[in-house]
């Protein structure tokens, strides 16, 4: 039960950090669902995507009330990104959990950089 | 960004499919973190009008690269 509630704690705060900072939850939930749950390198990555799908589906959603949604060139990069998903799953899958894990790591400090990047410009 | 969403959307149900068909989906895992994750997504940003100033940005970068520096180590 405890951990059930830190799991749903955890959930809102990457939502809101995701949403406040216009990150992909993906690099949130990887964290929350290993550090948290206690799930392995390689199922948190998994895991995350379908966490993901309804985070964007709400997005989207909203966003679409607006018209903003361009559905041509997203549906065109989302179909085209596939292939490079699924290199992405089979390279995931023959890669020890340390060198996935340190991986994720190195991507993390590459999102904080842009982070940190995006601030300093806008001052 | 909108459109990005969408694309996203898309990448990450063919990852959802592809890890399914691995065995490596934690489907109650992903409800348990995702579902509140929309609605604070939601909250996020309507938040980020008002409070997304440079200190904080600066502050979550800090806390990523710390949760990175603590996975390559």
């Amino acid at each position: 039960m405890d951990v059930t509630l830190l799991a749903i704690g955890l959930g809102v705060l990457a939502g809101v950090l995701a949403g406040l900072f216009g990150v992909g939850g993906g690099i949130l939930f990887v964290p929350t669902l290993t550090l948290g749950l206690g799930l392995t390198q390689l199922h948190a990555e998994a895991t995350s995507l379908l966490a993901i799908i309804p985070t964007v589906a709400a997005g989207t959603w909203r966003q679409r009330r607006y018209g903003n949604v361009r559905w041509r060139p997203a549906i065109v990069i989302g179909l085209a990104a596939i292939g490079g998903v699924e290199a992405g799953v089979v390279v995931a899958e023959s890669l020890p959990e340390a060198v996935l894990e340190r991986l994720f790591g190195a991507l993390m400090i590459v999102v904080a950089a842009q982070v940190a990047w995006r601030a300093r410009r806008r001052g | 960004m909108a459109t990005s969403l969408a694309a996203i959307g898309i990448i990450a149900l063919a990852g959802t499919v592809s890890y399914g068909f691995h065995g490596e989906l934690k489907p109650g895992a992903a409800a348990l973190v995702g579902l509140p994750a929309a609605a604070g997504a939601i909250a996020g940003t309507a938040l980020q009008q008002r409070l997304a100033g440079r200190t904080l940005s600066l502050l979550f970068a800090v806390m990523l690269a710390g949760v990175g520096i603590k996975l390559l180590v």
